[in-house]
């Protein structure tokens, strides 16, 4: 490391204490689809509850805290209707959800599962101090019962 | 919180000059790591206490051995369909010391020899990675083996020429409660680092015996049989969680083996002076295995104790010259994964290759230096589940969810290189 980045250090040290973290919460409607599915089902994701601040108790939100940004993924191979997607999909992005780059930044996502694999959501939520928090949940698949109904 | 990874910093005044064989994996000294690890019947030194303690007593003066070792694991898990897989590698090193001496004094004491080693890793003193969920992909030898301190003692005894007895302990941190679990809100822009753990008290030590014995019948035949306990950390019991002036009583039970209980028996052949192969055979109970949570793994997907083979060679090419090598095969002890959990692990294949320059000889000075280099390629794990084994992640929902983490399958890959360098300084006295 040579004296530029000493002093860069030095600066990054003496900057103060980092941002407080935002809270990040997903909600899910449904949070299952069936085995199978083949893109019928549309599952809505929201962001109720996420806030600039992270708080254990509920505290009334700082009207100075300013904007969160939300940035969604998926697992799996993600379809966003963009020439990039790959041949096959697990997971189908509502056009409604993503820009023209394929990019999730809305409060909320609607997308459609092939339905024969759990689908990992993260929602990763950045205040304007500039911290990060990410959660994650996991849209279930549910079997066929024996007579091959979707006992959901 | 995607997860939650509690760092242990156990604030030990130790310098890290190097570290030497006190068991932690994969710091072995590169005598013994050139070899394939397969010197248990060879005579011993300050760094193969834990290898095989009877050893020590083939001491004839005192030695210091430190050494240091670079370690990178290439691994990768992907989702059966996925289109990418999730990267997994990582980069560890490490040091070590031990110091090994023949006991002075009358002639009956001179047949002991004792040492102590420390294995002290680059980035923590211990590590351990607590999983959120059961089914989290995790690698039991990669993840968390090579990620503790540990030291050990041993005492090997020359019952008559040719018979050696050793025994010894070490030493690992384990985890004691009640823990402390605070969030400091606005410590890191990230949420997971606000979190801090505090340990009640200071940090538990673990202390496992190992014994061995050895016996050279003739010069160009040794052979030895080893016992190493189980090294294990495990928390049970009940942890706080502060947040403001709220304390929230949790149960928590924490299972992390570090080693299972190994039995080794080794051979060692010198059909001419300048040339040694060895041959060890290791079986390993890894049937102890439990899960993060410290859930007895029912069958079929309990882990299969194993038995590994591993073969080393040295030849003195000249005058204080020694060029190593060692091959050796483990399986793997992970069942097929078509139930709950998601094991990362396979067979694996393991060669290394070393050399080693004895300054006695060279330069009449008293030391030697010897480095080693080693990879472990494990072959490719491939896993489709069994839907009927999957447990229901919502039972208020009609029907079995399905939110298993490698549902419907996956496969994985592993490869590990190590490079390392160990040097032995010879300090006389006792003949």
């Amino acid at each position: 490391m040579g004296l530029r980045g000493t002093i860069a250090l030095l600066l990054f040290a003496c900057s103060g204490p980092p941002p407080v973290a935002p809270a990040a919460v997903i909600n899910a409607t449904p949070s299952s689809v069936c085995y199978g599915d083949a893109f019928r089902t549309q599952v809505h994701l929201d962001s109720r509850g996420s806030s600039p601040e992270l708080t254990l108790v509920y505290t009334r939100p700082d009207p100075d805290a300013g904007e969160i940004t939300f940035d969604w993924s998926f697992s799996g191979a993600v379809c966003l209707g963009l020439d990039s997607d790959p041949a096959t999909c697990n997971v189908k992005i509502d056009p409604a959800s993503s820009d023209a780059l394929g990019h999730m930044t809305g409060s909320d996502v609607l997308f459609t599962m092939a339905g024969d694999r759990p689908v990992n959501a993260t929602l990763k939520v950045t205040n304007a101090a500039g911290g990060v928090t990410i959660a994650k949940l996991t849209i279930s698949i549910t079997p066929l019962d024996d007579a091959g109904a979707c006992p959901l | 919180m995607s997860s939650l990874k509690y760092f242990f910093f156990a604030c030990f005044a130790l310098a890290r000059p190097a570290h030497a064989a006190a068991g932690s994996a994969f710091s072995e000294p590169s005598q013994s790591a050139a070899m394939a690890d397969a010197v248990t019947a060879r005579p011993g030194n300050a760094g193969t206490l834990v290898t095989n303690p009877a050893g020590l007593a083939d001491l004839k003066e005192a030695q210091i051995v430190a050494g240091a070792h670079g370690d990178f694991v290439s691994q990768w898990v992907q989702r059966t369909g996925d289109p990418a897989s999730v990267d997994r590698s990582r980069g560890f090193g490490g040091g070590s010391f031990a110091a090994a001496t023949p006991l002075p004094g009358p002639g009956w004491l001179r047949h002991f020899g004792f040492g102590l080693a420390l294995d002290v890793p680059a980035q923590y003193l211990l590590h351990i990675h607590v999983p959120t969920r059961t089914d989290e992909p995790t690698s039991p030898i990669y993840d968390g083996r090579p990620d503790k301190i540990s030291a050990a003692f041993a005492l090997g005894y020359r019952i008559i020429p040719g018979l050696e007895l050793g025994v010894g302990f070490a030493i690992s941190p384990t985890l004691t409660l009640p823990t402390l679990v605070q969030y400091q809100a606005g410590r890191s822009p990230n949420v997971n680092d606000n979190v801090e753990v505090r340990i009640d008290s200071s940090l538990d030590l673990a202390v496992v015996p190992f014994l061995g014995l050895r016996v050279q019948p003739w010069d160009w035949l040794g052979l030895a049989i080893v016992y190493r306990d189980a090294q294990v950390s495990r928390a049970t019991g009940t942890q706080t969680t502060a947040a403001g002036g709220i304390l929230a009583p949790d149960s928590i039970s924490f299972f992390q083996m570090w080693e299972p209980s190994t039995v080794v028996i080794g051979a060692s052949f010198t059909p001419i002076k300048p040339l040694t192969v060895t041959l060890d055979v290791t079986w390993r109970k890894w049937s102890d295995f439990h899960t993060g949570f410290d859930e007895v793994l029912a069958p079929p997907y309990a882990f299969n104790d194993t038995l590994s083979i591993a073969s080393g060679i040295e030849a003195k090419i000249a005058k204080g010259v020694f060029l190593r090598g060692g091959l050796g095969f483990e399986p793997t002890p992970i069942p097929t994964q078509t139930g709950p959990t998601n094991y990362l692990g396979a067979n694996t294949i393991i060669g290394a290759l070393g050399a080693g320059l004895d300054f006695r000889e060279l330069k009449g000075l008293p030391f030697m230096v010897d480095a080693h280099v080693r990879m472990r390629a494990d072959a490719t794990q491939s896993a489709t589940k069994n839907v009927g084994a999957m447990p229901d992640a919502d039972p208020t929902t009609a029907g079995t969810q399905i939110d298993n983490m490698g549902f419907p399958g996956f496969r994985s890959h592993a490869f590990m290189f190590q490079g390392g360098i160990t040097a032995t300084f010879f300090l006389g006295g006792t003949k």
